[in-house]
């Protein structure tokens, strides 16, 4: 096996004199790993990674992501009311809607290991920690202009991302720069992110337990930037 | 590149992180219907599955229910106890890797129902209890608690496995004791009598049940021919301070006839009222009983000494210019109206010595009504109805509005309000008598005294109302519309409030889990 990844690596196509630090702006996705995150969370993110070139096959790299997700809350019961069409009035709405917004936002911190069968195409993989942070706050609706209701915390998770991908590296520029684009994928998992203590009107009333969240499944980022 | 540039481009990544949805929850993040206890109010969150205790001091807590979720909750007379209808749910599938309801398959998973007590915050007891029981009723002492199944709360009772309809459950709220009797085909009404008795009426029979044995002590057929069906309408007690006897007045279903039921001597007797009756109303101070009728413009007054040996002659008519189909018993007086009725204006003030009747107009039909804690007042919320005569008349008639009836002067007030009334309670104080009136997605209170209600107050709410009661304390609670949870409490003396919000948000992102693994068969 070692015998094999030396054969792949003495054949790469990577020279010496190539750029071997890089960064770019991507769109990822973690999914959720509880029903409920979906309610909260699109898993969708977007952010900046950047590497640091070891060597041609070896990169450290790290990202930060984030995501904002505004939930509107409302209860199925709001078309249950009934109408009287004799004294013309509608009545029985029960819906008491309520809003949400989690911010997350995604550290991951890793190393890179390139595969370099032809100039233009690289197939690589990652090993990634993970660390999730996610900030909640839920009040009445964000259309109102003087909330009764300001609930606010969050929490953090702690996990690991493992993924496979491919890059593409355009010729290098007579600055020495060369563009690059690369989609990966894989499987990401966080720890669960506690959404106790949530102070509630800024700690005129007591903390609010809402609950937690998980991420962890299939993990996609696609990327564009530069190398140097 | 320039700021602004720079400006651009990050407000671009901003936005284009953001991401707008909407979300429908399976049902309202807390009930409105809350129960209120001396140790603060206890409110259910149906879509998280859990109770909570709020206290005017903004605190709150979960209550632990040993895994249970409520789904209905009762307040003891006394304030000192509240009792959850709730359930918890079992997978008879005991694999592991099943965590959540959701991952046991729909035939695996069996309901359990109990009825649990809770006191200063903590579970004291919970009981297993029948699914189909869902109706609440607590003895005059408030030591005991009667469950049974009232068929009008629920049309489509849920059943697990077998279950006897007539069951009634008797709990000492004490110590949880608790004891079963049948009683009959379809339990309507649960009265409480002398020697600590339960009186409890059902189809074609009434059962007398000893509240401290659990035992049947009478069982009173209303008809001896086993075919006919004879169902319960109204029922009351009489008691007689003179002869110390207590009768049990039952009208049913579809007749004119009065049973009479005497529970010393377990003689029945019985009457004709001449028209089917609505609804009866016993005043023991007086030692009289009203019954008024939805179909006929008169009211019986009846003596309770003279019920045992009362016929069809000596029964006495009070003639009403309109028909009333309800009774609210006062001091000394009854007040009769009709809430059914869209064409009736009338509300009578009828003297249970004199049987004199004076009669107020109201503008539109009434609602609802009720008679303040000293019966100085009657307050009642009026409807639209329809009227297409045009005029003054006609456009008060689209409108709801408010009556105060005063029972001392007899003047009667209608006011016009501009939204659908949606609660109100009465308060009486040193300083007189009020009226607290919520109005339909207004962010104000109506604060109405009811001896110059033509210039009500309003006083500022932080969201439209749902609901308003009053708490032990002297105090009221008002219930809004928030999704994450709001509750006013009102202050009479000063008409300052304090609000308590954010307490619905309790597991809000909780999965629905399996709570009692180990405790499943």
């Amino acid at each position: 096996m070692l015998n094999f990844v030396f054969i792949l690596l003495n054949s790469a196509h990577a020279t010496e004199d190539s750029p071997k630090n890089e960064l770019s702006i991507e769109v990822g996705y973690l999914d959720g790993r509880s029903p409920k995150t979906w309610a909260f969370h699109n898993s969708t993110t977007y952010g900046l990674r950047g590497g640091y070139g070891i060597n041609n096959w070896l990169t450290v790299i790290g990202s930060w992501h984030m995501s904002q997700t505004f939930t509107s809350f409302s209860d199925d019961h709001y078309d249950d009311y009934e109408y009287d069409s004799e004294v013309d009035y509608v009545y029985g709405s029960t819906d008491m809607p309520f809003s949400t917004r989690l911010r997350s936002h995604e550290i991951a911190l890793g190393t890179k290991v390139d595969w370099s069968p032809s100039q233009r195409i690289h197939p690589y993989a990652t090993a990634q920690i993970l660390i999730n942070r996610m900030g909640l706050n839920i009040t009445e609706s964000y259309l109102e202009d003087d909330p009764q209701v300001d609930i606010d915390g969050g929490g953090m998770g702690f996990g690991g991302i493992a993924s496979g991908g491919v890059e593409y590296r355009t010729r290098s520029f007579s600055n020495g720069l060369q563009l690059a684009s690369h989609f990966e994928l894989g499987y990401g998992m966080s720890s669960r992110i506690q959404f106790d203590g949530m102070s509630n009107n800024e700690g005129d009333f007591s903390d609010v337990d809402v609950g937690d969240l998980a991420l962890g499944g299939l993990y996609v980022r696609f990327g564009m930037g530069v190398r140097f | 590149m320039n700021t602004s540039r720079k400006s651009i481009l990050i407000a671009m990544l901003g936005l284009s992180a953001c991401s707008y949805w909407n979300e429908y929850l399976d049902g309202p993040t807390w009930d409105t219907n809350v129960a209120v206890a001396e140790d603060g109010v206890y409110v259910n969150l149906p879509s998280a599955g859990l109770l909570v205790r709020v206290t005017e001091k903004g605190d709150f807590d979960v209550v632990d229910l040993n895994g249970a979720e409520p789904k209905k909750l009762v307040s003891a007379p006394d304030g000192t106890q509240v009792l959850v209808f709730s359930e918890w749910t079992e997978c008879e599938d005991t694999s592991d890797d099943i965590v959540l309801i959701d991952d046991c398959d729909e035939e695996e998973l069996v309901i359990h129902n109990e009825l649990a007590i809770v006191q200063n915050g903590q579970l004291n007891s919970a009981l297993s209890i029948p699914s189909h029981l869902n109706a609440l009723t607590f003895s005059d002492d408030a030591l005991t608690a009667v469950a049974y199944l009232d068929y009008s709360l629920d049309q489509n009772p849920q059943i697990n496995g077998v279950a006897d309809l007539g069951e009634v459950a008797f709990i000492r709220l004490s110590d949880g004791a608790r004891g079963s009797v049948s009683v009959g085909f379809s339990p309507s009404r649960v009265l409480f009598g002398p020697n600590n008795q339960a009186v409890v009426m059902s189809r074609s029979q009434v059962v007398a049940v000893d509240l401290n044995t659990f035992e049947k002590t009478l069982e009173a057929p209303l008809t001896l021919d086993a075919d006919q069906q004879i169902d319960p309408s109204g029922a009351e007690l009489a008691y007689d301070e003179v002869s110390g006897s207590t009768t049990l007045l039952l009208t049913v279903q579809g007749s004119s006839d009065l049973y009479m039921l005497d529970l010393g001597t377990e003689y029945w007797n019985i009457g004709d009222l001449g028209a089917i009756p609505s609804a009866i109303g016993v005043s023991s101070s007086e030692s009289k009983s009203v019954f008024v009728f939805d179909s006929a413009s008169k009211a019986v007054v009846l003596d309770n000494s003279d019920l045992s040996t009362l016929s069809s002659e000596s029964i006495k008519d009070i003639s009403l210019e309109e028909p009333a189909n309800k009774a609210i018993i006062g001091d000394s007086f009854a007040v009769l109206y009709n809430d059914s009725n869209e064409l009736v204006h009338d509300i009578y003030r009828l003297d249970l010595d004199s049987s004199e009747l004076v009669e107020y107009v109201v503008a539109n039909p009434v609602q609802s009504l009720r008679l303040t804690e000293s019966g100085g007042y009657a307050v009642g919320i009026l409807k639209p109805e329809y009227n297409a005569s045009g005029g003054l008349d006609s456009y008060q008639d689209n409108f709801y509005g408010v009556a105060i009836l005063d029972m001392q002067t007899d003047d009667a007030v209608s006011l016009v309000a501009e939204v659908r009334p949606t609660d109100f309670e009465l308060l009486e104080n040193d300083s007189g008598s009020y009226a607290l009136v919520l109005m339909e997605d207004k962010e104000e209170l109506l604060y109405i005294d009811l001896s110059n209600p033509s210039v009500p107050e309003e006083i500022s709410l932080p969201k439209p109302p749902a609901s308003i009661e009053s708490l032990p304390d002297g105090q009221f609670l008002i219930t809004h519309q928030v999704g994450a949870g709001m509750i006013s409490f009102l202050n009479p003396e000063n008409l300052d409030i304090k609000t308590v919000s954010g307490f619905a948000m309790f597991g809000l992102m909780e999965d629905d889990t399996l709570e009692r693994r180990g405790e499943e068969k």
